[in-house]
């Protein structure tokens, strides 16, 4: 091993959680690379905790270890204690796996899963010694590619990347690798390697661009430098999960981390049309995984990680159409091996009961929610189709049945709210106590009703992503009035988040280029972490972005005219530009669209590749 | 009390970067180790039942063990050879199972006969100790941090101390052995020991470049303490 492991036994004494930073997890690949791998870290930019619970990295990291010459290993983001004593010793950032320095990979590659997280990227290629900015690496440098839902719009951290992957990553990322590989040993260039796979579908390559602006200042288009880029980035498409390899081996963390457990993923998308939500949109068209080979995966997962959980993953479980199968097939297994089963997204139905009682037994965690929003007229603006007398038709079975905790979720400043709308909260947290205290001879007793409520924030490549945000003073004011409203219910509890980071998250997702001067300075003035609301740097970043001339509220806070051109439009996620006006539109008449699957939508997606599942239900 | 349980009583060692698995995380290792090796423990009764399974005096987060101590129940009979080559089968490297030996089923475990740990320390900026003027001290004293007001009191612990020597001292530093006695809730914890003998001998001291090795676990049988790998042996040749 290298020599970051001596000086690592003296750090590693000196910080809290040291396992963070050992690797030597069951199922983790070390390998003594032979000449010629093409190596790759996986970087996710927060710590080990939350990263070893995104299955995304197992999905990768099995693929691309499995690809011949290629060897990925894994990075974390360090907690302050360890960035701290890395900087004091000279300690580079380094792969788990074999201790080697990032700056000696050929790939330093990070997930993008919140725009929060773009601080730890930079505070990453600082602790690696690798250059912030594209513009100033060498031909020896590390290549920077990024990839996962805030690809779909990385304007804002487009001059730190090299490469931005857009859409599944899957069949895209393998191929990369080979064709880097090919470009090593025949001498070619870091720019012939990126005009290379700049051909391929879901490569954007941010050099070949330059953002162009209007007599006003305004985002005008790009012009292109390189000839040979395409004019926009289709998102890369898998078009059959099921011929992709699924890990049936994932890593097995040696410290507690946020999601421990074996998971398979039962379908990629979601046919619902949730207008607030990116996921729902981008990862069009629904993809099913069949049920023999969920099956499979969890089973053999199980048998080789020893794991006590199983988890189904995916945006809308009781959506699956094997659903009921499935279930009743996995619930046996897992009872018959002492191992608990997850459901997580599950529609309160009849057969949702039946399984929720009979996995959960006798210890009931919390029911949840995610009503959204406290109308019935704002949940058909945004197009989430639950309706009152569903949640009270399953509160109804579920108190029957022996729960006493619910949880509910709302998002606050969603477009065309008024105060009527936050009444519908504190109305429906006061009729489930209510209905609570009914089951319980009239008393409050252990029954309990928790109401979530985060900040609504307009995200590319959604119907709703022209509408403004609210300023943090109308989140406050709102939180507050809930707040005042809440407390006077007996059982009630209520949480929100802050609203100045929900800005900035909102700034990230609408802005361009211009940002980078903004983050690179929050970083350096001691902004990390920024999903995190403990150490959370608020005056940091308002410097920051005054320092640079960024008027956060102009991005977050301002209504944008759909027929103007936006930065993130350079990526196109197969969805029409007609769809989502006309979304928006329905939107405005508090009128709903309908599940894909009773019939197709015309989103668009279906002029890519073949969307399977729309229409299947349709009369 | 239920006869029908069987209990096995496993070695292991703990090894290079696993020193920084804690005993919480050891456990649960441990835990999903028993499952994919498809053995069925003896599960506690009541609402949320749980594995079976001790182990026996935490080691501290840091340390390197060269032999502790893991117990399992079941309620079916194993093969030890069995159990040992199963459990070994996918844990990660710097763990390993050494020996597993069937003992008699007791409502008590093996922690509350287990009275000393023996440990090795290899102190690399320390030299010229003065391990007999601080033994035949009267009061032995250190400092340690009040778990619950996290500051440093002070703790008189000649008790605690049942042997300790220089082992060797060379220009990279001294190797100390010490025998402590140890209680499944209390412990002396030999890094404190082993400032306050370098503050007493007016040695360097450097918390983060020592290195802790426990070398084994020890009941009394008698006069004598013997390892917890002999202990039950012993017992059933003089039963």
């Amino acid at each position: 091993m290298s020599s970051v492991q001596n000086e690592l036994d003296r750090l590693l004494l000196k910080v809290e959680k040291p396992a963070r930073y050992i690797g030597g997890e069951l199922h983790s690949v070390v390998r003594e690379p032979a000449e010629g791998t093409v190596r790759f870290a996986f970087c996710f930019p927060d710590l080990y905790e939350i990263g070893m619970s995104y299955l995304g990295l197992n999905i990768l990291y099995h693929l691309l270890n499995t690809t011949e010459h290629t060897y990925c290993e894994r990075c974390f983001t360090p907690a302050r204690d360890m960035m701290a004593a890395m900087k004091d010793n000279g300690v580079p950032l380094f792969t788990l796996e074999t201790k080697t320095p990032l700056k000696e990979m050929d790939f330093v590659g990070f997930t993008l899963q919140y725009e929060l997280s773009y601080t730890n990227i930079l505070a990453m290629l600082d602790l690696a010694g690798i250059p912030a900015l594209s513009c100033d690496r060498a031909e020896d440098d590390p290549i920077v590619i990024a990839g996962g839902p805030c690809a779909f719009n990385a304007e804002p951290i487009a001059d730190f990347m090299d490469v931005i992957l857009a859409g599944d990553g899957e069949e895209l990322l393998p191929k990369v690798c080979r064709i880097r590989k090919e470009c090593k040993e025949t001498g070619r260039t870091k720019l012939d390697f990126l005009k290379e796979i700049a051909k391929l579908q879901g490569v954007y390559i941010p050099r070949f661009y330059e953002p162009v602006t209007d007599e006003n200042g305004a985002f005008a288009g790009y012009r292109k430098l390189w000839d040979g880029a395409p004019d926009r980035i289709l998102k890369a498409i898998v078009h059959d999960i099921d011929k992709v390899d699924f890990p049936k081996e994932l890593i097995v963390p040696l410290i507690e981390v946020v999601h421990d457990r074996a998971v398979a993923e039962l379908f990629r998308g979601c046919t619902r049309g949730c207008r607030f939500c990116q996921a729902g949109m981008v990862y069009r068209p629904v993809r099913e995984r069949s049920e023999d080979k969920v099956i499979d995966i969890a089973k053999t997962q199980l048998e080789n990680s020893g794991q006590g959980e199983l988890s189904l993953l995916s945006l809308s479980t009781s959506d699956y159409t094997k659903f009921e199968p499935l279930v009743t097939e996995l619930m046996g297994y897992c009872k018959d091996h002492q191992v608990s089963l997850s459901l997580p997204s599950l529609r309160m139905d009849n057969f949702s009961f039946k399984v929720l009682d009979e996995i959960q037994g006798v210890r009931k965690t919390g029911l949840t929610f995610a009503a959204e929003a406290g109308t019935q007229r704002l949940r058909d603006v945004i197009n989430k189709n639950v309706t009152e007398e569903h949640i009270f038709t399953a509160l109804e079975q579920a108190f029957t049945l022996g729960w006493t905790s619910v949880k509910l979720y709302f998002m606050m400043g969603l477009p065309t709210e008024t105060y009527e709308d936050l009444d519908g909260i504190v109305d429906l947290a006061r009729r489930i106590m209510e209905k609570a205290k009914e089951h319980n001879g009239g008393k409050v007793g252990r029954y309990s009703v928790s109401v979530s409520v985060s900040n609504f924030v307009p995200k590319p490549d959604t119907p709703f992503m022209w509408v403004r945000q609210n300023t943090p003073e109308e989140f406050e004011e709102k939180h507050y009035y809930l707040k005042d409203r809440l407390r006077k219910i007996k059982g009630v509890n209520f949480r929100y988040h802050g609203s100045y980071a929900s800005m900035l998250e909102a700034v990230f997702a609408r802005g361009g280029r211009e940002l980078s001067g903004a983050l690179l300075r929050a970083y350096e003035l001691g902004a990390a972490f920024d999903a995190w609301t403990e150490g959370f740097r608020q005056d940091a970043w308002e410097q920051a972005l005054s320092e640079n001339g960024i008027d956060g509220s102009y991005f977050a806070l301002n209504d944008i005219d759909p027929d103007m051109p936006m930065p993130w439009e350079i990526i196109d996620c197969g969805i029409s530009k007609e769809f989502f006006k006309d979304e928006w539109n329905k939107a405005q008449a508090a009128v709903t669209t309908p599940d894909c699957r009773l019939g197709c939508n015309g989103c668009g997606i279906n002029a890519h590749t073949e969307c399977r599942w729309g229409g299947i239900y349709a009369e | 009390m239920q006869n029908s349980f069987h209990r096995y009583l496993f070695g292991f060692y703990k090894k290079g970067n696993m020193r920084f698995i804690s005993h919480l995380d050891l456990q649960r290792l441990f835990k999903r180790c028993i499952k994919r090796a498809g053995i069925v423990p003896a599960y506690s009764n009541g609402f949320n039942p749980h594995e079976k399974i001790n182990i026996v005096h935490p080691l501290s987060l840091g340390f390197e063990t060269e032999q502790d101590y893991f117990e399992m129940d079941t309620e079916t009979p194993y093969e030890t050879d069995f159990l040992v080559d199963r459990m070994n089968l996918a844990l990660p490297e710097g763990i390993r199972f050494t020996f597993c030996r069937e003992i008699p089923y007791s409502s008590r475990n093996s922690s509350s006969i287990t009275e000393s740990s023996l440990y090795e320390a290899f102190l690399p900026a320390s030299q010229n100790l003065n391990i007999d003027g601080f033994i035949i001290q009267d009061r032995v004293v250190i400092l340690k941090k009040d778990k619950k007001t996290k500051k440093m009191v002070e703790k008189e612990v000649k008790n605690w101390i049942g042997r300790i020597e220089l082992i060797r001292e060379s220009e990279e530093g001294s190797t100390v052995s010490m025998l402590l006695r140890s209680a499944p809730n209390e412990t002396l914890n030999p890094v404190n020991l082993l400032e306050a003998l370098c503050a007493f001998s007016g040695a360097a001291f450097d918390r983060e470049s020592l290195r802790v090795t426990r070398k084994d676990l020890f009941a009394r049988r008698g006069e004598t303490l013997v390892p917890l790998s002999r202990y039950y042996e012993q017992e059933h040749q003089n039963g």
